[in-house]
C-alpha cells in the first residue's frame, strides 16, 4: 500500500519554510548562551577553588626602606607557621611582585626604587577558624601587617559570574518566548490556510485531537531537524572558540573545555525546543478548534 | 441504540437558528424523518436549506428548540460525543469539497482512516466503493484532473463509505450534467434501499418531479409544507392541533 499522505498539506505553507530557519538560529543562540553559563560557572568556581583556604599577609616596607626588615619577616613567618591550622607560609619574591606591577610602571623602575610591601602567601586548612586567631596574633606582634583574604576580589568575581549567568538565562528564556510566539503565529496562519480541509475532516467526524496530531507531527519533526542543525553549528562554534582561546597565553575563560555533563545538557536543547514546538502547536490548534467548533 | 429502537433518525421540534450578529435564519422548524425514508428538501435560494442541513450534520447547533439525531438530543449532547454522531452521517456538497492534494482513493478513504480502520479494510472498502460509483480506474487521480461529475461521485463514495445511517446531500446535482445527476440519484436510491435515510436538498423542480419521494419545503426559514409530493404539486398540511411534530406522509394514491 502506498504511503498514507497527510490530509493537510502543511509543507506547502509559506510560514512553514520560514520557521525552521528561525528555530535553527534560536537553538544556535540558546546553545551558546547555555554553554556560556557552564563556562562562566566552571571558571569562576575554579578561581574560587584556587583561592579557597589561602590568603595574603601584607607587610609594609620597614621604615620606608625597600628590602629592610628581613629578620622581621622571618619572625612573622615563624609566628604564622606556628599558628594551629596553618599548613604553609611562603614569602612571595619581590621579583614576582614586580612582575605583577610591571604593566603599570614606567620602564627602568626596579623593585628597590619602590616601597613595595612584602607579601606572604598563607595556606590554611580551615580559614574560618584560623583567620581570627591569626589576625589576633598579628595584631599583637605586628599591628601594621594586614591580612587580605581576597574577599573583595572573590565577591567581584561572583558578581560578574552571576551577572553573566543571569544574562544567559534571560537569553534562553527570551528564546523560549520568541520560539513559542513564532510557533503560535505560524500555527494560526496554517489553520487559517487549511480551514477548508479542517472543515471537511470535522464534518466527516474527525476529533480535535486527530486534526491537532497532523500539526503536531509536522511541528515536532521540523523543530527537531532545525534544532539539530542549530545545535551542530553551535557545537562547531564552541570547539572553534576553544581552540582559538587555547592559543592565548595564560588562563582564559575557555581555559577548560566543557564537561561531558554540559554537552549532554546542551544536546537536550534541540529536543526540548522540538517538544516546546509540539506542545505550543497542539495547544494553539486545540484552542482554535474549540473556538470554531 | 439500534434502528429498531429509534425509528426516527431525525426530529426537529420548534428549532430556531440564528447566527451571531444576524437575524434568525430558521424559525420554529418541526418535523421528523423515519429511518429508511427518502425526502427532498426544497425551497428558493435563501430559504434556509443549507442551514437546515448544517444543523443536521452538526456544523451548528440550534439556538432554540430541540434537535434529536439517532435518539440523542443534540442540544444537550457534549461536544466530545459529536464526532461519533458525525461519523453516522454522510454529507455530499454541491461543490464536492474534496481535499485537493489527495487522490480519489485517499479522499474516499478519509472517513475510515479518521475512524481508525486498519489499512487492509480501508483498501478493500475504498476499492469496492470506487467500483460502485464507476471510478476504479481514476483511483489514483487528483480531484483537479477529474470532471465535475467524477468529483461528485468521489464525494458520494466518501460520504457513504462508513455506511452512514443518514445521508444528506446539498444540491448534489447542481454542478453536474444530466447523465451524472441521474447516476447520483440512482446511487442515493440504492443506498436508501439498503436502509440509509436520505435527504436531498435541491431547487431543481424537475428532479423532484422525476422521483417519487416526499418533499420538505422551506420558505423564509420556516417549513412551508410537510407532506410528500409524487408530482410537482406540494400538498400543504396544517400543523396538528395537539402540537405534536408533523411527519411527512406518502401522498395517497
Amino acid at each position: 500500500m502506498p504511503r498514507r499522505p497527510s490530509e493537510l498539506a502543511l509543507y506547502r505553507d509559506p510560514m512553514e519554510r520560514f520557521l525552521p530557519w528561525l528555530v535553527g538560529f534560536l537553538v544556535y543562540i540558546a546553545v551558546l548562551a547555555s554553554a556560556a553559563v557552564f563556562i562562566v560557572h566552571g571558571v569562576t568556581g575554579k578561581w574560587e577553588d584556587g583561592l579557597d583556604g589561602r590568603f595574603t599577609v601584607q607587610v609594609p616596607a620597614a621604615d620606608g626602606i625597600p628590602g629592610a626588615g628581613e629578620s622581621r619577616l622571618q619572625d612573622l613567618i615563624d609566628l604564622i607557621e606556628k599558628t594551629p591550622g596553618v599548613r604553609r607560609a611562603t614569602v612571595i619574591p619581590e621579583d614576582a611582585v614586580m612582575d605583577l606591577l610591571r604593566p603599570w610602571l614606567v620602564e627602568g623602575v626596579a623593585a628597590d626604587d619602590l616601597p613595595l610591601p612584602r607579601l606572604i602567601d598563607v595556606e590554611v586548612a580551615d580559614p574560618a577558624t584560623v583567620l581570627p586567631i591569626l589576625s589576633a596574633r598579628l595584631a599583637d606582634a605586628m599591628p601594621e601587617a594586614a591580612i587580605d583574604d581576597h574577599g573583595a576580589w572573590r565577591a567581584s568575581v561572583r558578581r560578574l559570574g552571576g551577572a553573566i549567568e543571569v544574562i544567559a538565562v534571560a537569553v534562553v528564556i527570551g528564546i523560549i518566548i520568541v520560539t513559542a510566539g513564532a510557533v503560535v503565529v505560524t500555527t494560526l496562519s496554517a489553520v487559517s490556510i487549511h480551514r477548508e480541509e479542517i472543515d471537511i475532516l470535522h464534518t466527516i467526524g474527525a476529533r480535535h485531537g486527530y486534526v491537532a496530531r497532523q500539526f503536531a507531527g509536522r511541528a515536532f519533526g521540523s523543530g527537531l531537524a532545525s534544532g539539530l542543525i542549530g545545535y551542530a553549528c553551535a557545537a562547531v562554534s564552541l570547539v572553534a572558540l576553544y581552540h582559538l582561546a587555547a592559543r592565548l597565553p595564560g588562563e582564559t575563560m575557555f581555559g577548560g573545555s566543557l564537561p561531558g555533563l554540559a554537552w549532554v545538557i546542551l544536546s537536550a536543547i534541540p529536543l526540548t525546543v522540538a517538544a516546546l514546538m509540539l506542545v505550543t502547536t497542539v495547544a494553539t490548534v486545540l484552542r482554535w478548534l474549540a473556538r470554531r467548533y | 441504540m439500534d434502528r429498531a429502537e429509534t425509528p426516527r433518525v431525525v426530529a426537529f421540534d420548534g428549532v430556531g437558528l440564528g447566527y451571531p450578529g444576524g437575524t434568525e435564519v430558521l424559525h420554529d422548524v418541526t418535523f421528523s424523518l423515519d429511518s429508511g425514508s427518502f425526502h427532498f428538501l426544497t425551497g428558493p435560494s435563501g430559504a434556509g436549506k443549507t442551514s437546515l442541513l448544517r444543523l443536521m450534520y452538526l456544523a451548528v447547533r440550534p439556538t432554540r428548540g430541540t434537535l434529536t439525531l439517532f435518539g440523542q438530543d443534540i442540544t444537550r449532547t457534549s461536544r466530545r460525543r459529536l464526532p461519533d454522531l458525525r461519523r453516522r452521517i454522510g454529507v455530499v456538497f454541491q461543490d464536492f469539497r474534496l481535499i485537493r492534494h489527495l487522490s480519489a482513493f485517499d479522499n474516499v478513504a478519509l472517513p475510515l482512516r479518521i475512524a481508525g480502520a486498519p489499512d487492509a479494510d480501508v483498501r478493500r472498502n475504498v476499492c469496492e466503493l470506487l467500483q460502485w460509483v464507476g471510478l476504479e480506474a481514476q483511483s489514483g487521480m487528483a480531484p483537479a484532473t477529474l470532471s465535475g461529475g467524477q468529483q461528485q461521485l468521489v464525494a458520494v463514495a466518501r460520504a457513504v463509505i462508513a455506511r452512514p445511517r443518514l445521508l444528506l446531500a446539498d444540491e448534489p446535482t447542481g454542478n453536474v450534467d444530466e447523465r451524472v445527476a441521474r447516476r447520483l440519484m440512482y446511487l442515493f436510491e440504492e443506498l436508501n434501499r439498503l436502509g440509509t435515510t436520505v435527504l436531498v436538498a435541491t431547487h431543481d423542480e424537475g428532479l423532484v418531479r422525476r422521483y417519487r419521494h416526499p418533499r420538505l419545503a422551506l420558505k423564509d426559514g420556516a417549513l412551508a409544507a410537510l407532506p410528500a409530493v409524487r408530482t410537482a404539486e406540494t400538498v400543504t398540511v396544517p400543523p396538528r392541533a395537539d402540537g405534536t411534530p408533523l411527519r411527512p406522509q406518502p401522498v395517497p394514491g
